[in-house]
């Protein structure tokens, strides 16, 4: 059995599956960099399945408005308690937008107020080095969302670890192509999903 | 006057000395205890053992039994013994062991009781998150009292395995358990995730390492030696098999078995886990859990310290598919694992509280009991004094009465 | 007056000086016992004995009033002092005045004013010892004490002048005033351990006594207190946490209550209607919208919420609106419900319509408690999903493998055929069907790709279709794969499931299947000449396949398998070692809390009161993360302090569990030490 297998997370009320290639993107990546053995592919799993507790790291994204069930509310709670990490990510970069205002409440709802996740967190030394933060993406000021290039990411930390960490910054259009096209980019520019999943393998 | 008259006459009659054969019961010994250490008239002394004597009582009837005086004692002591131990863990809850007869036990300690036991098979354990001063065990009249050891603060866990979720959820159980916690966790050749001084490994710093694979082979002879001088070890997959601890480990974890498949709504358990079940059992090894499918876990003294194989693989599944008590249960047994092996650093009380194998103490002290000895001839004490005296104090007062009652008129 | 006469008055004072000695020594031991019994603090059956002495010595001393009774016996009283009289006063008094002579001589000396005096004379000693006594009862000050106090509470007060009075925190009475929001009743308690309030509410805690001999502290936060009303009070406000607030007079006793907050939650909402998702072909009409709301407390106002997306891929618009909304007047339960009009959404294909009713509390301490119920939604079908079979494209990344394989395939015939005039039939044979075993393994993934559905298997040969599927018609083959999935244009797509049946059709993709399965019938053959030209046309029926529009499977994204052996390490960038943050060591409550318990143990037999504050504080700590630790340390706080002893072993013990946990307890001993 593989140690890591990347699960996207399939929710109710919105489109969940946007960035359907960023998952083997981020595969390809964390093989190319570390020796973490890691599935060929990844699994998509429903927030209110009992399944869910096999993948303690998760990635949610989307468009549309996010409304959690009572189902996928109580499943995610016993998961941050239990010591899952969730990672979502505005596809809209708009804190305008839909998706934010709506996530950002369910998410409240569930793990409590979401604070800035400081720049020197160890998220941003754990694998490649970000002295400035998350880095920026190619989308943040495409003139779609909010054009703003957001410093900092949001999360929650429990017991000295991150359970939830939420970015603005649309990684999921950054990420979302196919692995093979790596070649093509003169930087690599999903380094940081490594510290992501190094993070939460080590922390 | 009569009265008074006898009184002064036994006062002053001399006894032969040693010619009194003195007949006790144990739960009453004090009196009779000083009667033989100041007079020279008591030569025996038979202690019917109704109750325990407290050790000053044993240590006393050893002392007359130097001095000359025949000390016998008789009757059917239970077997009772208690120790108490603090289970070497941060939370240092207590063990209490009991080696009992047959029979119900009841154990208390300062604050009230703490169950009522009965042993089979000798012996029974009970574990208590915490006492309140010293311990009692009690059959009947007849007690061992044992005083718990402090709680030690103790030294850190290392923990060696590859970034992986079995490495992360291993080092949040132990933390979460009140361990410090140290860890090297390679993610890529030439880079891993450490806390920074983490050698030499050596008991001053540490407890217990635990190696999650064989990632640590480089540490294997350190970690060799650090169990020789006293440390403990947890090994687990393919650090059983790493060739420097061979010598160390009581068992190789072998081919995987996988786990229970589970359906929607069942929560994994310790047994649902894969398993790699322990082969190459050592001779001096003792398997502690089983498996259907074999041993999971066996310990074994190595030098000065103890190492511990475990079969589990993927244990974080556990927590995480364990349901709402998956993550507690986690916790507390790598917790335990841990224990199992970490140096032994508890200061027992010595400060001469407690009793705990008073049977084997009076048997140590006094000998063997003796078949009950024939009534003394002189009984046990003279009741004549106090006769004696309850009659004077009578008359007294109705010499005082009659005079009284003749005044007034 | 007559010798007899003054016999009788002289029986008078006698008898009246016999009973006031009587009760004066009565009195003065029964006084004397009880200051010392309490000074002693002595338990009640000791502390009555002094009653019980002095009723005794009261009696004795009460009894000589009998003689007393008896002229004849008083007489002969006087004659013991006054010899001179020779027995006249005894015949005077016995008989009368019989005789001048006896009268005379009974009266010839003034004795009844030295007996008078005597008399008096000898109420001196007892009514000193009654005075003695009273001195030193007024003297103590637990005489005076007024209410209920224990003699405990008399030795924690310390020392004290005799000036001092009433204890002030002997007895405190706990005024609760909820919010006005709550609309709750105002309660009122003595002598609490705890107080249990909404947060918010106004808690008001009085005593008799000096205002400025009481000092009060809410978490080490010095709280005013002021006379009210002939008695001391301090008031502080329900916090958000649970808290201690100590009350300390200047004698030096404490009294601890906890202040538990009780939280107001946020109102239950449940959207009854719709009852589920839904699919529309197209939005029109309406919609009715049903909600049921309660609230512990009260509920403020209620709507419905819905919030319209438009758009597909990148681009989306929203429109958001709130519907019905109504006051609730503070009521625990209420309903909502309002017909939307479908219609003046003006939804689209492709728009998603999501709603949800909510409800606020009337709180207006801690700000309104929001309660929201699920959400459904409401999706209009795009056009063109019903009308034709085909779907949302697939990612092209099976094409493009598939013609690099068939162009090797080919490439490799091609050879084979060059070959042959100088090969054995039986390697030319073995070798083209070599090839043949590839091409069939290609034929079966462009199968796949074309007659994939939703976590279903891809196509098998000898399959659902019942028959080998061999070479059909595009026709044929759209045919029986619309048969097999059951689907039909015009019925409503209901997502739900896995199940949902979807049909990929590419004709070039088709036309290569066919042309694969003759040009693997000739190399089974081992005819690679004949077999050259379907592989050709197979090969150019892929080619423009890639440039067709691209097949996506809708509801799941399709599988990229990642080639990580080919991947792993590859990267040109290298990690950097970093180091590891140590977590902070967990703090361990429970041995914290086991010492606590410990403490209070040892406190219990000599200090009760102590003991019952420790178990206060250990409860405050324990109303967040412990909450039934926290019911049975205030229990056993009560028990104390109502000095229930049968009950306080009871108590105790379920304070143990709750600390800890049962012990848990092993029929024999463990062959490892430590091990379960």
């Amino acid at each position: 059995m593989s140690d890591f297998v990347f699960a996207t997370a399939q929710y109710e009320s919105g489109d969940w599956d946007s960035a359907p290639l960023l998952p083997a993107n981020i595969i390809d990546t964390i093989a190319r960099y570390t020796s973490i053995d890691v599935a060929p592919t990844g699994v998509i799993v429903p927030l209110s399945s009992p399944a869910l507790f096999r993948y303690p790291l998760v990635y949610l994204t989307g468009h549309l408005p996010v409304r959690f069930t009572s189902g996928e509310r109580d499943n995610l709670r016993a998961y941050a308690e239990r010591g899952g990490l969730l990672f979502v990510d505005d596809h809209n970069h708009d804190v305008d937008g839909t998706f934010h205002k709506t996530a950002t409440e369910e998410l409240t709802r569930v793990y409590g107020a979401l604070h800035p996740v400081p720049n020197t967190h160890p998220l941003y030394r754990t694998f490649f080095h970000f002295d400035d933060g998350p880095p920026t993406t190619s989308h943040e000021l495409n003139g779609w969302g909010d054009n703003l290039v957001h410093k900092t990411l949001s999360g929650v930390e429990r017991q000295g670890r991150l359970t939830l960490l939420y970015s603005n910054k649309d990684y999921s259009s950054e990420w979302n192509y196919h692995p093979d096209n790596k070649r093509f980019l003169s930087v690599d520019n999903t380094k940081f999903a490594v510290n992501l999943v190094v993070y939460a393998l080590t922390r | 006057m009569l009265l008074l008259a006898v009184a002064l006459w036994r006062a002053i009659r001399e006894q032969p000395a040693g010619a009194e054969t003195r007949r006790a019961r144990a739960s009453a010994l004090a009196r009779t205890l000083d009667d033989a250490t100041r007079g020279d008239r008591i030569g025996a002394l038979d202690v019917a053992v109704d109750a325990m004597p407290s050790p000053v009582e044993r240590d006393w009837l050893a002392a007359l039994r130097r001095a000359g005086v025949a000390v016998r004692w008789s009757g059917a002591v239970p077997t009772l013994a208690l120790t108490a131990e603090r289970v070497r863990e941060p939370a240092a809850p207590l063990r209490l062991l009991l080696a009992a007869d047959t029979g119900a036990v009841s154990l208390s300690d300062s604050a009230g009781t703490l169950d009522t036991l009965r042993a089979s098979a000798g012996g029974v354990m009970l574990e208590a998150p915490e006492v309140v001063g010293a311990v009692r065990a009690r059959q009947g009249s007849f007690a061992a009292t044992a005083a718990p050891p402090s709680p030690t603060d103790r030294r850190a866990v290392l923990v060696l395995g590859r970034a992986s979720w079995e490495s992360r959820f291993v080092l949040a159980a132990l933390s979460e358990a009140g361990w410090e916690v140290r860890a090297r966790l390679p993610a890529a050749p030439g880079v891993a995730v450490t806390d920074p001084g983490l050698l030499p490994i050596d008991t001053a710093r540490y407890d217990a390492v635990v190696l999650l694979d064989s990632t640590a082979a480089d540490l294997a002879p350190a970690i060799a030696r650090f169990v020789a001088a006293g440390g403990g070890v947890v090994a687990a997959g393919s650090a059983t098999t790493l060739e420097t601890l061979r010598a160390v480990v009581p068992a190789r974890a072998g081919v995987r078995r996988p786990g229970r498949i589970l359906l929607d709504g069942d929560s994994t358990t310790r047994a649902d886990l894969p398993l790699r079940p322990l082969t190459s059992l050592r001779a001096d090894a003792i398997a502690l859990e089983r498996q259907s499918a074999g041993i999971a876990a066996a310990a074994r003294r190595a030098g000065s310290g103890r190492a511990l194989s475990v079969g589990y693989d993927e244990s974080w599944r556990w927590r995480m598919l364990g349901g709402a008590s998956g993550p507690a249960a986690h916790r507390a047994w790598w917790s335990r694992t841990v224990g199992l092996v970490a140096s032994d650093r508890d200061v027992a009380r010595h400060d001469g509280s407690g009793d705990a194998a008073p049977t084997a103490a009076l048997v140590s002290t006094l000998g063997p009991p003796a078949p009950p000895a024939a009534r003394a001839t002189t009984g046990d004490g003279d009741p004549l004094p106090l006769a004696l005296l309850i009659a004077l104090a009578v008359a007294l007062l109705a010499e005082i009465a009659s005079r009284r009652f003749r005044g007034a008129r | 007056m007559t010798a007899r006469e003054r016999v009788v008055a002289l029986r008078r004072t006698l008898t009246a000086v016999l009973l006031v000695r009587a009760g004066a020594f009565g009195a003065a031991a029964v006084l004397a016992g009880v200051v010392v019994a309490r000074a002693l603090a002595l338990p009640w059956p000791f502390a009555a004995l002094p009653a019980l002495a002095g009723a005794v010595v009261a009696l004795t001393l009460g009894a000589r009033v009998r003689p007393a009774r008896s002229l004849e016996r008083v007489a002969l009283w006087v004659e013991e002092r006054h010899p001179a009289l020779r027995y006249a006063l005894v015949t005077a008094a016995t008989r009368g005045s019989l005789h001048d002579a006896i009268e005379r001589q009974a009266l010839q000396e003034p004795w009844w004013d030295e007996e008078r005096r005597r008399l008096v004379r000898a109420l001196a000693v007892p009514l000193t010892a009654l005075a003695a006594a009273f001195l030193l009862a007024l003297w103590h000050p637990v005489l005076l004490t007024r209410g209920t106090a224990s003699t405990r509470d008399a030795t924690r007060s310390g020392p004290t002048g005799a000036s001092e009075g009433v204890d002030p925190l002997a007895s405190i009475r706990v005024v609760v005033t909820p919010p006005a929001y709550a609309g709750r009743a105002v309660t009122t308690s003595d002598d609490p351990t705890s107080v249990d309030a909404l947060v918010g509410s106004s808690i008001l805690v009085s005593g008799v006594g000096d205002a400025a001999r009481v000092a009060a502290t809410l978490d080490s936060a010095r709280r005013g207190v002021a006379p009210r009303d002939g008695r001391w009070s301090t008031s502080v406000v329900m916090p958000s946490r649970p808290s201690l607030l100590r009350l300390r007079s200047v004698a030096g006793r404490e009294r601890l209550v906890v202040l538990a907050p009780i939280v107001d939650a946020a109102p239950v909402v449940t959207l009854l209607l719709p009852a589920r998702d839904t699919v529309v072909r197209a939005a029109g009409g309406s919609l009715l919208l049903r909600a049921a709301l309660r609230d512990d407390i009260g509920l403020r106002d209620a709507a419905f919420e819905i919030i319209v997306s438009s758009g597909q891929e990148e681009n989306f618009t929203y429109r958001s609106a709130t519907l019905a909304r109504a006051a609730l007047g503070g009521r625990q339960e209420g309903g909502l419900e309002v017909r939307l009009a479908l219609d003046s959404l003006g939804l689209k294909p492709g728009d998603v319509l999501q709603m949800r009713a909510v409800a606020h509390d009337a709180n207006t301490v801690t700000g309104p408690g929001l309660g929201s119920s699920e959400t459904r939604a409401l999706r209009v079908a795009r056009a063109g999903e019903y009308d034709s079979v085909s779907v949302d494209p697939a990612p092209p990344g099976e094409p493009e493998g598939q013609v690099l394989s068939q162009r090797m395939l080919v490439t490799l015939t091609e050879a084979l055929d060059k070959r042959r005039p100088g090969l054995a039939r039986r390697t030319l044979i073995s070798e083209s069907q070599r090839i043949a075993a590839d091409q069939a393994r290609l034929r079966k993934r462009v199968g796949d790709v074309v007659f994939q559905r939703i976590g279903g298997e891809p196509l098998s040969e000898e399959s659902t279709f019942g028959t080998p599927v061999g070479k059909l018609t595009p026709e044929e083959l759209l045919a029986r794969a619309q048969a097999a999935t059951k689907s039909s244009a015009g019925e409503t797509m209901d997502a739900e499931g896995d199940e949902t049946p979807i049909l990929a059709v590419n004709k070039p993709l088709l036309e290569a299947f066919n042309a694969m399965w003759d040009a693997g019938r000739a190399l089974e053959l081992g005819e690679t000449r004949q077999a050259l030209p379907p592989m050709r046309r197979a090969l150019a029926a892929i080619e423009r396949a890639r440039q067709a529009e691209r097949i996506y499977l809708r509801g799941r994204p399709s599988a990229v398998v990642v080639d990580v052996a080919h991947a792993r390490l590859a990267g040109k960038d290298k990690g950097i070692a970093s180091q590891r943050e140590p977590r902070p060591v967990v703090d361990l409550a429970q041995r914290r809390r086991a010492g606590s318990f410990a403490r209070a143990t040892a406190l219990l037999a000599r200090d009760p009161d102590a003991a019952a504050d420790t178990l206060l504080v250990m409860r405050v700590g324990a109303l967040e993360d412990a909450p039934a630790l926290a019911a049975v340390l205030d229990d056993a706080a009560r028990t104390i302090r109502r000095g229930d002893a049968g009950a306080i072993a009871l108590a105790w013990t379920r304070v143990r569990r709750a600390l800890g946990g049962v012990p848990i307890a092993r029929g024999s001993l463990p062959a490892w030490s430590g091990a379960p």
